[in-house]
């Protein structure tokens, strides 16, 4: 009830097909796999409790172990194994206009991966119907592979014992890049994304962040005008991350290409993106701003006080930890708003300073995974 | 303007074509002196591979029939089939168990090209090409020493049952490759399994062997398609008739193996993902 009323409120409307980028229409996946069967015992162990048979059949199990008949895994459970069906997208809808930058989060084993799969090709849903700049990424997959550009973390499009250079050129004629266009790109991510000094160097030799940054150019040699990015940040430096960041919303905003991301570092989101949709369990909970997402979990907001050293007693605010007269609070303005907040301020004792300051996006993020646990 | 397409297309292909020799090409010329090295060790290895059969047909006169050359030149056809093949196949294209296993296919996915083209185009021309040489080299010497005389339309009939062959192996490693769509990790290597049993055991003559164990090996395990039979048409001791076959069995195992290698790849794009595919991929 709680996720439904979230999308439902923030989601926004398009109008025409045109200036869509992606439209997922109720699209659901579900997949089998293996797994072994629990036995009582063990759901029991997981949750804590045991029933008094329960309790008998493990104490057996005890004595077993110690001589040695039962080893720590269960023999039977070898031949206890069961096929489960697993929904990694229940009934997902959610469109991207054209020249957006959206976010897409979700805590681990949400469906992003999936998501990401789906709309570059990779995976059919089971039910429902995906389109990517217009066309179908099943039926159409030779054209829109030509206007999209797709970087996934774990993988790269560099071929490892060559020169950069040399990946480069094998994807201007593998994607039929005109000359024209491969040479003002190259130039262009050559600038922008620093490469220079490695575009003759073997790809197996480059750091993490020299091999996502000429994954990242490589991407854009093409011209494409929807990116899929998943975990682009992941494993970067401070630097490499900064310039990561940058570079996507320079091409954003002055190409015009639009770019759905997903990552785990909600402050890298919140700095790209001006939308997020956000995914738990296979289900859509939230689309809409950042601002928004704070609203739901109560407009957090936090301030530290400096004072003579007392610490100051604040009704409504809760201590997150204090040191030397400087102590941090946290408080939700939609119970406590701001008027009432600095009233309590300016009537506290011994207070020298105050900086008040939105709670990060991280901990509105981690707050809502425990909520959907 | 169908025919402008078409030239286009075969321009492009060989455009393709073109890029693969090239990176192959700078991969040689970066370091010469080894790739030498590798490239001789090849053309010794696949050389010796073939020698025990060929020193008993040297020792014996001949086996099973054929004498002495007529041995080398199967040996010789069997080794250029082969040789094409992996020169063809450099990017895994001839075991494509191999490119599900190991999850790939989602390079292709992203690629704007036909999976064929794909699977056609990563050729290894300089450094892949050692067992083709040394099979064109065998097959010389064979010719030269054999006392037939050939008819000229010889070259092409040669040219033609070569084709016939490779559509053979390749066929059946599609066919058995189309199990890594349902288990990538178990059968990850059971295209290289196969197309290499298959190499192993076609360079025994099957000439005078008992007929339960050529037809097996012309029917449900079809290593003598791979050279043995071939050698038959073209030495000129088969009858007319059964020139056929070859073809005929290409022409099937390549039908059911589109068949079941599609069927497969709709599994794969609809319940395969690398996490929960029973088996998962390796990597």
């Amino acid at each position: 009830m709680f996720q439904a009323d979230i999308v439902r409120e923030d989601a926004p409307s398009f109008q025409g097909e045109g200036q869509l980028a992606i439209k997922v229409d109720s699209v659901s996946k579900s997949f089998t796999r293996w797994q072994r069967k629990e036995d009582a015992s063990e759901k029991a162990d997981r949750s804590g409790k045991k029933s008094a048979v329960e309790e008998e059949s493990s104490s057996e199990k005890k004595a077993l172990r110690k001589k040695g008949i039962l080893g720590k895994v269960e023999f039977k459970s070898i031949f206890r194994q069961e096929k489960k069906t697993l929904t990694a997208l229940d009934n997902v809808s959610f469109q991207v206009r054209r020249g957006e930058f959206v976010a897409y989060a979700g805590p681990n084993g949400a469906g992003k991966s999936t998501t990401m799969k789906l709309l570059s090709g990779m995976l059919q849903p089971t039910t429902g119907a995906i389109s990517v700049l217009g066309m179908s990424p099943e039926k159409d997959r030779i054209a829109l592979m030509k206007k999209l550009g797709v970087l996934f973390e774990n993988r790269t499009e560099l071929w490892w014992d060559h020169p950069v250079i040399q990946s480069f050129e094998w994807k201007k004629v593998v994607w039929d890049i005109p000359d024209a266009v491969y040479r003002r790109n190259l130039d262009m991510v050559t600038e922008l994304l620093d490469i220079g000094e490695i575009r003759n160097t073997f790809a197996r030799e480059l750091s993490l962040g020299q091999r996502m940054r000429a994954d990242l150019a490589m991407m854009l040699l093409h011209s494409p005008e929807l990116i899929l990015l998943d975990e682009p940040t992941l494993g970067l430096d401070v630097v490499a991350k900064r310039q990561m960041i940058e570079f996507l919303k320079r091409i954003n905003r002055e190409e015009g290409v639009t770019i759905l991301v997903t990552s785990h570092d909600m402050d890298d989101l919140e700095e790209m993106a001006q939308r997020i949709l956000m995914i738990s369990g296979g289900k859509l909970v939230y689309d809409g701003s950042f601002d928004g997402l704070r609203e739901i979990t109560g407009n957090l907001t936090h301030f530290t006080v400096t004072t003579d050293g007392g610490q100051p007693e604040l009704e409504g605010c809760k201590l997150l930890g204090g040191k030397n007269g400087v102590f941090e609070f946290e408080v939700d303005l939609s119970c406590c708003p701001m008027k009432g907040l600095l009233k309590r301020l300016s009537q506290a004792d011994g207070i020298m300073d105050v900086e008040i300051w939105k709670a990060p996006i991280e901990q509105v993020i981690a707050q809502l995974y425990r909520e959907w646990r | 303007m169908r025919e402008r397409k078409v030239i286009n297309g075969v321009k492009r292909y060989f455009e393709l074509l073109g890029i693969y020799a090239k990176m192959d090409l700078a991969s040689l010329m970066r370091d010469r002196a080894f790739m030498a090295i590798v490239i001789t060790a090849d053309i010794v290895s696949n050389i010796s591979s073939i020698s025990g059969i060929f020193l008993l047909a040297w020792k014996f006169g001949g086996i099973g029939g054929m004498d002495r050359f007529e041995v080398l030149f199967m040996l010789a056809y069997g080794n250029i089939v082969m040789g094409f093949l992996n020169m063809m196949g450099g990017c895994n294209a001839l075991f494509p168990s191999r490119i599900i296993g190991r999850g790939q296919w989602e390079h292709m996915f992203i690629m704007p090209l036909p999976y064929a083209v794909q699977l056609t185009v990563g050729i290894f021309p300089f450094t892949g090409s050692s067992s083709l040489l040394s099979g064109i080299g065998m097959l010389w010497a064979a010719v030269h020493h054999m006392e037939t005389v050939l008819p000229w339309w010889w070259p092409g009939m040669l040219l033609f049952q070569l084709f016939i062959s490779m559509v053979i192996v390749v066929a059946a490693s599609y066919l058995f490759s189309s199990l890594a769509f349902y288990a990538p990790v178990q059968c990850e290597e059971i295209s290289s399994t196969v197309i290499y049993s298959m190499d192993h055991t076609r360079n025994f003559p099957l000439s005078g062997m008992p007929l339960y164990i050529r037809y097996p090996l012309l029917t449900i395990f079809p290593a003598g398609l791979m050279a043995w039979f071939p050698t038959m048409i073209l030495l000129g001791k088969t009858t007319t008739w059964v020139n056929f076959y070859p073809a005929v069995f290409a022409l099937l195992i390549s039908f059911v193996s589109a068949y079941f290698f599609r069927k497969g790849f709709g599994y794969y794009v609809k319940k395969g993902i690398n996490r929960y595919v029973s088996g998962g991929h390796r990597s």
